[in-house]
């Protein structure tokens, strides 16, 4: 049923910035009908502040990850950073967060690009390099701070957040990985050109054709390659462009609100991107107990989706207060003004 | 500057084996005994302000994230001449609590972005 898989997440960190902008405030700027914001299911989104980036939330959800994984950081072999905000169109995050985080220099480093998706891919290859026992340990890193245009309807959800996983031998770990699927295709969604600031996107984000296709078909490739019925599983994670498709998702896939819900942090923090399905595992993970099943689904524009199958194990309660929770983080919070957000995400250039 | 990531990234400061003194950034010498004989110690990763002052009026590269507040603090480790973030200067006192987090710094001329460390007030955990 595991394919052999002998892989598990052995640490997880989350990072989301201090501040917050109210959704309705941005629609009442920009003339959004109130009821726009109502039906994206999206209260408030994290902003990053002035000093922060992909990198620095990366490395902070990292550093968090390592302490609960409570390993040698000279045995991590890999480290990949999934991001569509790199700093640097070209220069590496990944050496920029190993070298502040003493990671060894004999290791892989690679920012993989694919949306919101490319950490979920980093996933994948890190369960690869992990069961051949080409590393021990692969460090994966979701962060972005995420783009749109002013004025844009992406710009209610389009938020700032990372998150980290340790990826390592199922013995140890707090959940270990039963199975995976992914769905790709091409699908022109959502789209950003080089040296353009912005994304562009087909009708209000990405609908039918992507989101919804590509998490319905590696769901159901999933569960139907490990034999599962959406009864299998305790706790669904989907990635979460608003806070209304991945209840819509996962209703269709079969799946109850009450396991969706945990998850879902979109509307209280907006849209992380490649740190969004990734956050909403770790809160998750966070309040789950041994024995327990999580299904987790990214999505990225472009288009693709992967799921996998975790199971909890009993390592998980000792790790939990080991740093910082997802709850203290959502709690921690400063709300802003639409005055502070354009000069915390630089959308006014001074001459 | 990325030769000097270890300082500005991680915090490493030198220890006076001769009279104890700690001193951050790391020299080779030491600033009160003048003795030679030191070596580089990690400082801890959050601290206390002892004193600090607001930079209003910044240098040119700066701008966007002025007010800067610059503050002496003490990880118990050394103290550390730093910049705080996450806080506004009315929120700031004496005894804070603070902790070490990686942030940008002004981007250089040409459009290098350094990293250092800054202090943040302590995440609080439940
Ligand atoms: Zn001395």
């Amino acid at each position: 049923m595991s394919k052999g898989l002998s892989v598990g997440i052995v640490g997880w960190g989350a990072y989301i910035p201090r501040y917050r902008i109210k959704a309705l405030d941005i629609a009442s700027l920009w003339g959004f009908d109130p009821q726009l914001v109502k039906s994206l299911n999206i209260e408030e989104k994290a902003v990053a502040n002035v000093d922060e980036d992909a990198t620095t939330m990366g490395w902070y959800a990292a550093r968090s990850a390592i302490i609960r994984a409570g390993i040698d950081v000279n045995e991590i072999g890999a480290i990949f950073v999934g991001t569509e905000s790199k700093p640097y169109a070209v220069k590496p995050s990944a050496t920029i967060i190993a070298d502040a985080l003493n990671l060894p220099n004999k290791k892989l480093a690679s920012d993989l690009e694919f949306a919101c998706r490319a950490a979920g891919e980093a996933i994948r290859i890190s369960l690869g390099l992990v069961s051949s026992g080409m590393v021990k340990y692969s460090l994966v890193v979701g962060s972005d701070t995420a783009q749109a245009n002013p004025g844009d309807v992406l710009e209610l959800t389009a938020a700032s957040g990372a998150a980290a996983y340790v990826i390592g031998p199922k013995e140890g770990s707090v959940a270990y990985f039963e199975g995976y699927y992914t769905f790709i295709s091409d699908t022109p969604d959502f789209w950003r050109r080089d040296g353009s600031p912005y994304p562009l996107h087909g009708e209000i984000f990405t609908d039918e054709p992507a989101y919804f296709t590509h998490i319905v078909n590696a769901v159901k490739g999933l569960m139907r390659e490990y034999s599962f019925k959406p009864e299998d599983f305790d706790y669904v994670v989907f990635h979460q462009p608003n806070g209304r498709f991945p209840l819509k998702v996962g209703l269709e896939l079969g799946f109850t609100e009450a396991k969706i819900l945990p998850g879902l942090l979109n509307p209280w923090i907006g849209n992380t991107y490649n740190a969004a399905a990734l956050i909403g595992l770790a809160r998750v993970l966070e309040e789950s107990r041994p024995g327990q099943r999580i299904l987790l689904a990214t999505f990225g524009s472009g288009a693709g989706s992967d799921a996998f199958s975790l199971v909890v194990t009993d390592e998980v309660k000792s790790k939990v207060d080991k740093a910082v929770k997802v709850m203290d983080m959502l709690r921690n919070k400063v709300y802003i003004d639409y005055g502070r957000y354009v000069k915390f995400r630089k959308l006014l250039v001074r001459v | 500057m990325w030769r000097l990531k270890d300082i500005l990234l991680n915090l490493v400061g030198t220890k006076c084996l001769n009279c104890g003194h700690v001193f951050y950034p790391p020299k080779a010498a030491c600033p009160k005994c003048s003795s030679r004989n030191v070596k580089k110690v990690s400082l801890g990763t959050s601290g206390k302000v002892i004193t600090y002052t607001v930079v209003n009026v910044p240098i040119e590269g700066f701008e966007s994230m002025s007010p800067l507040i610059i503050a002496l603090v003490d990880t118990g480790g050394g103290k550390v001449l730093t910049q705080l973030t996450n806080v506004k200067p009315d929120e700031v006192y004496v005894g804070m609590e603070v902790e070490a987090t990686v942030r940008r710094s002004a981007t250089t001329l040409d459009g290098y972005v350094p990293y250092i460390i800054k202090f943040k007030p302590k995440e609080r955990y439940s």
